[in-house]
Parts: structure tokens; sequence; C-alpha cells
């Protein structure tokens, strides 16, 4: 015959065992004698236990551990005071929450909101949010939407140099060190700047290619 | 409390700035340059001063302002060379090309490189250099080619160096012809158009658009036609949609007795007003033998970019052959005469080589101007 071991025998005194393992160890204590004597052990242990911790040290002096607490609390706030001397902070520190405190809290919030936004968010997202926002507060949608925002990637050759563009987005990509610069685009997915470097006097054609 | 709430503002607002200096500010980055081991230009020196690489949302940015120098090692004199700039093969944005035409360089010789642009790559790229460049090609005076040509390079500068060729011996010949006074004025006339050119800028996106705009059409290119031409278009439409126009296509005939394999049609819209701006050009890989016909088309769109208060729409479309490249390499460009006599002058703007001879005579006048003419 194979007997429980320790903890499943502890489990099942304190009543923490599940059903099945509950009624398979109660069946073999029922049947030994050792095992159900080990069991009645685990219990009166328990139940001394039990009872110990619903009482209070006679010895506890309440007057005392009110005094160390009040003293660790006076110790922490002056440590908090010796390292924080930087006059800034203090001035900080002492303002009021319900003045310059407060507003200065809501502004760093904000530009915290506002950083996250401009460094994750897509500006499609953006754009349609606005959409919606000016739907809302106008009660009519938006002018007509270009037709290029269909296409996927966007090449603009203009004066200012090249730019992609992609999801609303734009970037420029060359930035003349001439005035005079010529742009064309090339149905192939490129568009091109050229322009007279000043430093060199040499034609520079810079390409940006779509893909 | 009070205490807690502005310190905790505090932080919030130095952490905030913090991080906005994290991504303003960029780090300095010194890009990788492959030059082939039997390359005709070695690199002498490089200057990365000011290339800075910085994140922005989840792309790096990557700002490169260089000066290199490069030597020819050749026995030939270098007319052109394209370099390419790459940071990211398959990201928008992430890769271009410096071409540097109209060059005289001779053998042994050196020449100066100022390389400005901005690249994108995905922060996700991982390691590796923010950017490499490379060589895409290099033209001699025999219009001989050495590189890969994964840009066309070998078209595109040989092009160049037929117009600077075309552009010097118009002017060689005015010289000679008229006198330097009659050159200044043709040097001026050319200053004074700059302003008149109609530079707004042009829109060009690849693949088709997924929705159709109201009140779209076809509408017919009219064909302005070169006599010495090799190629004769016709039948040309694309579709308009106010300011917009796109898949342009049309059919070409080759009339000279030489295969073409390549060809670009320059593309002129003209709006409401009547003015004419130059959209672009359509290039296409053909194969023409003497007196066939095909069809180019491009699954491509061009647009006006809108400005505020400048409603331009598109009301006509003019389309010429720009230039042919025959099987055998040779390259057709249209002539000064048939540029001047179809009105294009004002709508192309100035060739590369017309671009260098104006800034020669705007920094150093006349005679340096002519001292110029007067090298080839």
């Amino acid at each position: 015959m194979r007997h429980p071991g320790e903890s499943e025998l502890s489990l099942f005194a304190g009543g923490e065992l599940g059903f099945l393992e509950r009624l398979r160890i109660g069946r073999h204590v029922s049947h030994c004698a050792t095992c159900r004597a080990q069991s009645d052990l685990f219990r009166a242990d328990r139940e001394r236990l039990q009872v110990g911790l619903g009482k209070l040290p006679d010895e506890l002096d309440w007057r005392r551990l009110a005094q160390e607490m009040t003293a660790n609390i006076r110790v922490g706030l002056e440590a908090g005071e010796c390292v924080g001397p930087v006059r800034g902070i203090h001035h900080l520190t002492s303002w009021n929450l319900n003045g310059w405190g407060l507003g200065a809290m809501i502004a760093g919030l904000c530009m915290l909101v506002a950083l996250g936004w401009w460094m994750r968010m897509p500006y499609s997202d953006t754009q349609s949010l606005a959409h919606a926002l000016h739907t809302v507060w106008t009660g009519h949608g938006p002018s007509a939407e270009p037709l290029s925002s269909d296409h996927g990637v966007i090449l603009e050759a203009g004066t200012g140099g090249i730019e992609v563009k992609q999801n609303g987005q734009s970037m420029t990509f060359v930035s003349p060190r001439s005035e005079a610069l010529t742009v064309s685009v090339s149905l192939q997915g490129s568009a091109q700047a050229s322009y007279v470097d000043s430093d060199t006097g040499q034609v520079n054609i810079a390409n940006v290619y779509a893909q | 409390m009070r205490s807690r709430a502005g310190q905790f503002a505090f932080c919030l607002a130095i952490s905030s700035a913090l991080a906005l200096s994290a991504q303003t500010l960029g780090l300095q980055v010194v890009p990788r340059i492959d030059l082939p081991k039997d390359s005709p230009v070695a690199l002498i020196s490089a200057d990365w001063g000011g290339s800075t690489a910085s994140a922005r949302g989840g792309a790096m940015i990557v700002d490169l302002h260089a000066a290199l120098s490069l030597r020819n090692s050749t026995a030939k004199r270098v007319r052109g060379i394209t370099l390419t700039v790459v940071a990211q093969e398959v990201t928008p944005g992430g890769k271009g090309s410096l071409s540097i035409p109209c060059l005289d360089v001779g053998p042994g010789e050196a020449f100066p490189v100022r390389l400005d642009m901005r690249l994108l790559r995905p922060l996700q790229a991982g390691g590796g250099l923010p950017a490499q460049i490379g060589l895409d090609g290099v033209l001699f005076d025999d219009l001989s080619f050495y590189g890969p040509d994964h840009l066309n390079s070998r078209h595109t500068m040989t092009v160049w160096e037929m117009e600077a060729r075309r552009d010097r011996r118009y002017y060689k010949a005015l010289l000679e012809k008229s006198g330097p006074t009659v050159l200044q004025n043709q040097i001026l006339a050319v200053l004074a158009r700059e302003p008149e050119r109609l530079q707004v800028g042009m829109e060009v996106a690849r693949g088709p658009a997924t929705n159709v705009e109201p009140g779209g059409h076809d509408l017919q290119f009219a064909f302005l036609r070169f006599p010495d031409s090799p190629v004769e278009p016709s039948d040309g439409i694309a579709q308009v949609a106010g300011n917009e126009a796109r898949e342009p296509r049309m059919d070409v005939r080759n009339r000279s007795d030489r295969p073409i394999r390549y060809l670009e049609i320059g593309w002129i819209l003209q709006d409401q007003r009547g003015r004419d701006f130059l959209a672009g050009s359509v290039p296409a890989r053909v194969t023409l033998a003497p007196g066939q016909r095909s069809q180019v088309h491009q699954d491509a769109a061009v647009k006006f970019p809108g400005r505020p208060g400048q409603a331009l729409s598109i009301t006509g479309m003019t389309g010429f052959v720009n230039n042919v490249e025959f099987s055998d390499g040779a390259v057709w460009i249209p002539s000064r005469a048939e540029i001047q006599s179809a009105g294009l002058e004002s709508i192309l703007g100035p060739s590369p080589e017309e671009q260098r001879l104006v800034q020669i005579y705007r920094r150093k006048g006349l005679q340096a101007l002519i001292a110029e003419l007067k090298k080839f």
C-alpha cells in the first residue's frame, strides 16, 4: 500500500485538496491508522496556530510604538529637506496646487501627450481625426480630397526642391544650394532637381526615386 | 501633496524637453563609399561635416552634406558622373542619385563633388551604415560609358552631353558670326526667361488610383512634330480630372532606318488661362524596327500641386519627342532650331550646359564666357 506524502496529508487536514484528491486521500486515511494519526496532528497544529494569531502579544506597548512611528516620519522629512537644497526645486515644490502647480502639471501633461502624438501617430490619422471633428463641428463634410491622396507615394518637384509624400506626410529631399533651380518629374517614378552649385560652379542634378 | 504635484510637473516638463531634444538632434554619420576595383575614378578625400542621422517617428532621416574629391584615373576625359546614394532600397525616399554632367576632367585630374541630400530609412532597418554611396556610371568624351547603369545613367548622361555639345556649338557659332554683343544679348535673354518660365511644381505618382474623380474625361494630345525626329507620335490620350492627368498613352512610329530601343516623350499641360507647364517626361523602353508602330503607356499620374488661391485645371495637352536612343546606343535630340520654331525654349528651360554657361557669365562676366566657349 502506498501512503500519501506529508504535503498531501497536510493539505487534506486543512481541507485544501481538490474534490477527487480529497476523496482518494480520505479513503486511504479511513483505512490507515498511521496516516490518520499524522493527519490529526496536522489538524491540531493548524487549530493552535489560528488561535495564536487572534491574540496580540501581551508585552506590546502602543504608546512606544506610536512614538517610534512619529520619530521615523520626522527623520524622513528632515532627510528629504537635506537632499533637496536646490533653490528652483524648493520653489517649485512650494507651489500651490490650486495655482501655478496645477497649471504646470496640466501643461506638462499636454506637452507629453502632444509629443507622443507627434512621434507616433501617423499624419493620416491626425488628418482623419481633424476631418471628423470638422464634420461634427460644422455639420457637413470637409472639401474634396485631392486625387493624389489615393496613390501611395507621391513625388513633388517644385522650386523648393524635391519632396516625397506618403500618407499625407511630406519631406524635402533635395534642398538646393542655388536659387536657380530647374525641376522635372519622370513618369517612371522619379523627380529631378538641377542647379548650379555655388561653390564648385558645376551643374548638380539630384534625383529622388519613389521606389 | 503640493510639493509632489510641483515635482511631478517639473519632471514631466524636463523629460518632455529631453525626449524632444533626442528626437531633434542628429548624430553625425559617415557613409560608406563603394567604388568598384576597376573604377575610372578614385576617391581622394571625403569631408562629411554636417552629415547627420536623426530619428523622427518610425523613420531615420539621413541628412548628407558632403564634399568629395575624386580623381580621373583613366586616359580619357570624363564628361559626366552619376553616384547612387542609398539609405534603404525599398523605402520611398530611401534612394537617390547625384549626377554631374558637363564636366571636362582630364586624365589624372581631380574634381570636386558636392552632395546635399536627405534620405529616409526605417528605424527597424537595424545596424549597418545609414547610407552608402556608389557609382552608377561615368561618361567619357568619346561617349563610351563605364558602370553598372542601374539608373539608366548611360542614356541620361549621353543626352546631357549631346545637349551640351549642341548648345556650345550654337553659342560658339553665334559668337563667331555675330560677335560678343549678340552672344551677351542671347545669354541675357536666357536669364530673362527664368522668371517667366512657370515653375509651379509638379507631382507624380506611380500606379493606378483607387477612385475616379467625378467629371474626369479623356483628353487628346496635340503633338509638336520635329522634321528630323526619328519617331512620329500620334493618337495620344490621357485621363484628365481637374488638375490631374493620368495614364497617358500614345502611338509612336519609327520613321528612321535604324531600330529604336528607348524614347522619351515630353508632356506639356495647359491650364484654363492658356499657360503651358512642362509636366514631365514619358519614358518608354521599346523595340521598334524601322517603320514599325507601337504604343507607349505609363501607369502613372501627374498633378499640379494645390496652392491656396491657385485652382489650376488642365484644359489641353501637348506632346513632343524629347529624345530617342537607337539600338546601337546612338542618341537623337531635337536641334535648337526645332526647339525655337516650336516655341519650346521658355517651357523647357535651359539645358544643364546652358545653366553652367549662364552661371559663368553671371559670376565672371562676358570674357570668361567667351574663354569657356573657346575651350572646346
